[in-house]
């Protein structure tokens, strides 16, 4: 095969794919989501309950989520309230909302597992969440390229804002050596080569389930 | 493969035109070369550049552990824009089936709707989890041609 007929045949395989699949966006979002959907998949692995609800109280009529991110007071979103037989603390899910960091600081949390006490504050007073009520929070980055060093880096300062033992990195990628050692011996986590129905997205699960039993205990 | 830089080059075009986002993507990855520890450069590479190093100041050496980049090479750039291509299509595939799940737990139609965090703001988008037969196949042909393509870079 020369580089013209393999360029040919990509060209011609790809035209029938519908439109829905070449809004880079969109695939970025979807990706969050479906890390949305593995945090939920942690609460059920502990014997939780989580609600996919728009108002805490009833179920959700659809799944609808931020393209970009927002306050946790705004807006149906969808998120998950999460409960456990046995005791009255409550977690909440959310996708593409504000914390506020230790600065004071507002950050994008593409993913925030909050205590549902935090939650409720924001929602009433419109306040961002404080990083203290964060129990896990994750980085979701939508390369499937091995990102370079500054991805690492806004990690790093993110994580130094929300937790560092809370925050994880999500990315589908193979990570590079350099990002590697970056973030090497570090109290935050990152997942690369994170395919949501892959065996990173099980060992990201594994983590946030010790995350809420940590939290539970 | 011959003409392995003009089909890089052109799968960039086609990728700025259909995914955009995954051409800098790529171009970033391939701009940097593969980075390793000197430790692992071949005797004769390792050599030649301590020769050059050495023309600057005599008698210097490469530590094991600095961090050393080789260039990719035609052929390798092509090899790192397929593997991306199938990395995109394997995510795209893998997000919409673990939403479609998470849909189907919770008997919620299989769809996500995307909108702007602002409800003044007008741009929801309605995204089908569905992956039609169509679809289906159109990403089995793409993914034989890379895969075919790959083997023979390889």
């Amino acid at each position: 095969v020369t580089g013209a007929e393999l360029i040919a045949a990509i060209e011609l395989a790809l035209q029938p794919l519908s439109a829905a699949y070449s809004a880079g966006a969109t695939e970025a979002d979807l990706y969050e989501a479906s890390l949305f959907a593995v945090a939920t998949k942690a609460v059920d692995a502990i014997r939780g309950a989580a609600l996919i609800t728009q108002d805490g109280s009833t179920a959700a009529p659809e799944l609808h989520f931020r393209r970009a991110p927002g306050n946790l007071w705004l807006g149906d979103f969808t998120y998950a309230r999460c409960t456990w037989p046995g005791t009255v603390r409550e977690l909440e899910i959310h996708l593409g909302i504000y914390v506020a960091g230790k600065s004071g600081v507002a950050h994008e949390c593409d993913v925030a597992i909050l205590d549902a006490e935090e939650a409720a504050r924001s929602r009433a007073g419109a306040v961002h969440p404080r990083a203290r009520g964060l129990v896990a929070a994750m980085e979701a980055k939508h390369y499937v390229a091995s990102p370079g060093i500054g991805v690492g880096r806004g990690f790093m300062g993110l994580a130094a804002e929300l937790g560092q033992n809370k925050s994880s990195l999500a990315f589908p990628a193979m990570g590079s050596a350099t990002l590697g050692r970056l973030l090497a011996n570090r109290p935050c986590e990152a997942f690369d080569e994170l395919i949501p129905d892959g065996a990173a997205a099980r060992r990201l699960q594994a983590h946030l389930e010790q995350d809420m039993r940590n939290w539970l205990a | 493969m011959e003409g392995a830089d003009h089909a890089y080059e052109a799968l960039l075009g086609l990728f700025r035109a259909e995914f955009p986002g995954l051409a800098d993507q790529i171009q970033e990855e391939a701009a940097r070369g593969r980075t390793f520890k000197a430790s692992e450069l071949s005797r004769a590479d390792r050599q030649a550049r301590e020769a050059r190093m050495s023309e600057l100041k005599p008698g210097q050496r490469i530590g094991n552990d600095e961090q050393a980049v080789v260039p990719f090479s035609d052929e390798q750039r092509l090899d790192v824009a397929l593997a991306s291509l199938e990395r995109w299509l394997s995510v795209a595939v893998s997000t919409r089936t673990t939403l479609a799940e998470l849909a189907e737990s919770h008997e919620l139609e299989p769809m996500v709707r995307l909108s702007p965090p602002d409800e003044a703001q007008q741009g929801s988008l309605a995204v089908p989890l569905i992956i039609t037969p169509d679809d289906q196949a159109a990403i089995a042909q793409v993914l034989a041609v890379t895969g075919q393509a790959r083997s023979e870079l390889r």
